[in-house]
C-alpha cells in the first residue's frame, strides 16, 4: 500500500485512511491510551503534506447503547486538527457492547431505526460537531439481516439525524446496492428518499458472492450497478466534496495500480460531466499497511 | 437498558453461530436471561430465521480470523484440516475484545504452542514453520514501533528442512510435499517493510541414514 501510494499520490485529490490503522490503543482508560505506530503515523503526516487526508474511522461504534467512548472520540479529533482533515466519517452501526468488560462483535451490527436509536445518537453526534473544525459524516451500513417494525426507514433516519444533530451523510452506494440485491428493493427509491443535499462524501466499491448474497467485500472493480448509481446522485448531490473508491488490499492483485487508478478516472469523469465548471473531485480510500510479513 | 439489552442478544448471536442453530431448533431459553421489549424480541427471532444471519456470522468470524491469518498465513495453511476446530476451541466462550483484535494473535499461538508440545498438532513441518512466522510477527511488532522502515529488523532462525523447499509453497498456499531432506539450515529473516527476505546463512545436511525426526 505504501508503494501504491508513493507511485499514486499525485493521480488523486485526496486520500481517506483508515486512522485506527496508524495507532495502538490500549483500552479504555489506560494512561497514554492511544500510541500512534511511527511508520503509518509518518507517511499519514508526509501525505498531509500534499494533499488533503480525510478520517473514515470503524472504532468508534458510536452506535453502542452503553458505551459512548469519548477517549476515542477526542482522539479522532486530535487527529482531524492535526492533519486538517477536510471531514471525519464513521459509520451508523455499532460494533462494541459491555462498559467494563468489552465485547467487540468484529463486524458493523446493524441498528434499528427507531426513535430511541436516534434520541441516544443526537447528542453524540453533536459531540463532535460542537468541537470539530469540520463536518462529521455518519456512512450508511450494509447489512445481510434486518430489523422488522422500525420507527423510520433508513433515508428517513438519515435525513432526520442530519437535520438535528447537523452532521453529513457519507452515502456509500456499493452498501445501497449490495442491500438493494439482498433485501429486494429499488436502490433509487431509497436515493429519492434521502436528501441528497446531506451527502457529502461518496463511496464506491466492488464486491462478490459469498453465501448466495452479493457482499461488500471492496475487492475488484466498482460495478455496473454502482456506476448507475453514481451517476444518478452526483447531479444532484449539491454539497458532494468526494468520491473514494474503497478496496481491499487483494485488489492490488485483481486490478494493479492501473486498475485502481481507472476507477477513480471513471469517477472523476462521472464528476465533471455533471459539473464541469467545479473543482475537480474524485478520490481514492485506502488502509494504512499494517507492517506485517 | 432494553436497547442495551438487545444489542448484547444481537452481538453474542454473531459470535456464536451455533446458538444461532439452536435458537432454530427451538431453544429460545437463551432469550430468557435479557430483559428484551416484545418488540425486541420478536426483532430477535426474524433476525435468526433470515439466511443472512449465517453470513453475518461467517464475516465475523473472517474478521476475526484475518488478524491471525495475515501473521501466520504459513500455519494455517498447514492446520488447514484441523483449522476450523482449532479456531471453535480457541474462540468457545471467549468473543474478541477489543476492535482492534488485540490479543488475538497471542491468544493464538499459545494454544497452537501448547498443542505442538502436547503432540495434539503432529503436523509435518508445522513446528518449524510455526516457529519461523512467530519471529516474523515479532519482527513486524518491532518494526510498527519503529520510526523507519529500512532499518533492516533482523532475526536468525533454524529450519529442520530446506527454507527454500518449505517457504516457496506455502507462499502459496500449497503444502510441501512430504519427506523433504532434514538437516540444520540457519537463516537471518530480514524485514524490508512489509516483506521478509530469508537469507540463507549455513545448511548441514543430515546423512540419509541419520534418521532425524521431523
Amino acid at each position: 500500500m505504501d508503494r501504491f501510494l508513493e507511485r499514486s499520490l499525485h493521480h488523486l485529490d485526496f486520500l481517506s485512511v483508515i486512522p485506527d490503522r496508524a495507532w495502538v490503543d490500549h483500552g479504555v482508560g489506560t494512561a497514554q491510551r492511544f500510541q500512534p505506530l511511527p511508520i503509518s503515523a509518518n507517511l499519514l503526516d508526509e501525505a498531509a503534506r500534499q494533499l488533503p487526508i480525510v478520517l473514515h474511522s470503524i472504532g468508534l461504534s458510536i452506535c453502542s447503547a452503553d458505551i459512548f467512548d469519548e477517549e476515542y472520540a477526542r482522539n479522532l479529533i486530535a487527529w482531524a486538527d492535526r492533519l486538517q482533515s477536510p471531514w471525519i466519517s464513521e459509520h451508523l452501526s455499532f460494533s462494541r457492547i459491555g462498559t467494563g468488560h468489552e465485547v467487540n462483535a468484529a463486524v458493523a451490527v446493524p441498528i434499528p431505526y427507531d426513535q430511541e436509536v436516534l434520541d441516544l445518537l443526537i447528542p453524540r453526534v453533536k459531540f463532535f460537531t460542537g468541537v470539530l473544525h469540520c463536518p462529521f459524516l455518519l456512512e450508511n451500513n450494509v447489512y445481510y439481516f434486518r430489523f422488522g417494525d422500525q420507527d423510520y426507514s433508513e433515508e428517513a433516519f438519515l435525513n432526520e439525524l442530519c437535520s438535528r444533530a447537523q452532521c453529513g451523510v457519507l452515502l456509500d452506494l456499493h452498501n445501497l446496492y449490495t442491500n438493494s440485491l439482498n433485501h429486494g428493493f429499488e436502490a433509487l427509491d431509497y436515493l429519492k428518499g434521502l436528501d441528497l443535499a446531506n451527502v457529502l462524501e461518496i463511496h464506491i466499491a466492488g464486491g462478490i458472492s459469498m453465501m448466495g448474497f452479493h457482499t461488500d467485500s471492496h475487492t475488484g472493480p466498482v460495478l455496473d450497478g454502482v456506476w448507475r448509481l453514481l451517476e444518478y446522485t452526483v447531479p444532484l448531490a449539491t454539497r458532494l466534496r468526494g468520491i473514494t473508491f474503497e478496496f481491499h488490499e487483494s485488489t492490488f492483485g485483481l486490478l494493479g495500480d492501473s486498475g485502481i487508478l481507472e476507477q477513480v478516472d471513471r469517477a472523476r469523469a462521472i464528476v465533471q460531466k455533471f459539473s464541469p465548471a467545479s473543482e475537480p473531485v474524485s478520490y481514492v480510500s485506502a488502509s494504512l499497511p499494517a507492517s506485517h510479513c | 437498558m432494553s436497547l442495551q439489552a438487545f444489542q448484547q442478544v444481537i452481538v453474542e448471536l454473531t459470535l456464536d453461530p451455533g446458538r444461532v442453530q439452536r435458537m432454530l431448533q427451538g431453544d429460545l431459553s437463551v432469550l430468557d436471561r435479557y430483559e428484551l421489549t416484545e418488540r425486541e424480541r420478536k426483532r430477535v427471532l426474524e433476525a435468526i430465521r433470515q439466511p443472512g444471519m449465517a453470513l453475518n456470522c461467517t464475516i465475523a468470524r473472517g474478521n476475526r480470523f484475518e488478524a491471525v491469518a495475515e501473521l501466520f498465513p504459513m500455519t494455517c495453511t498447514l492446520l488447514k484440516p484441523v483449522l476450523r476446530d482449532l479456531l471453535d476451541e480457541l474462540w468457545k466462550d471467549a468473543p474478541p475484545t477489543h476492535y482492534q483484535f488485540a490479543g488475538e494473535e497471542e491468544a493464538f499461538m499459545g494454544i497452537v504452542d501448547r498443542k505442538i508440545a502436547s503432540g495434539e498438532l503432529a503436523i509435518e513441518y508445522l513446528d518449524e514453520i510455526f516457529a519461523y512466522e512467530s519471529r516474523c510477527a515479532e519482527l513486524a511488532q518491532r518494526m510498527r514501533n519503529q520510526t523507519a522502515t529500512d532499518d533492516g529488523s533482523e532475526a536468525i532462525v533454524e529450519f529442520r528442512h530446506p527454507p527454500d523447499l518449505l517457504l516457496l509453497p506455502l507462499s502459496q498456499q500449497t503444502i510441501p510435499p512430504s519427506g523433504l531432506p532434514t538437516g540444520v539450515y540457519r537463516a537471518r529473516l530480514i524485514l524490508r517493510g512489509e516483506q521478509v527476505d530469508v537469507e540463507m546463512l549455513s545448511a548441514t545436511h543430515d546423512r540419509p541414514d541419520a534418521g532425524r525426526p521431523n
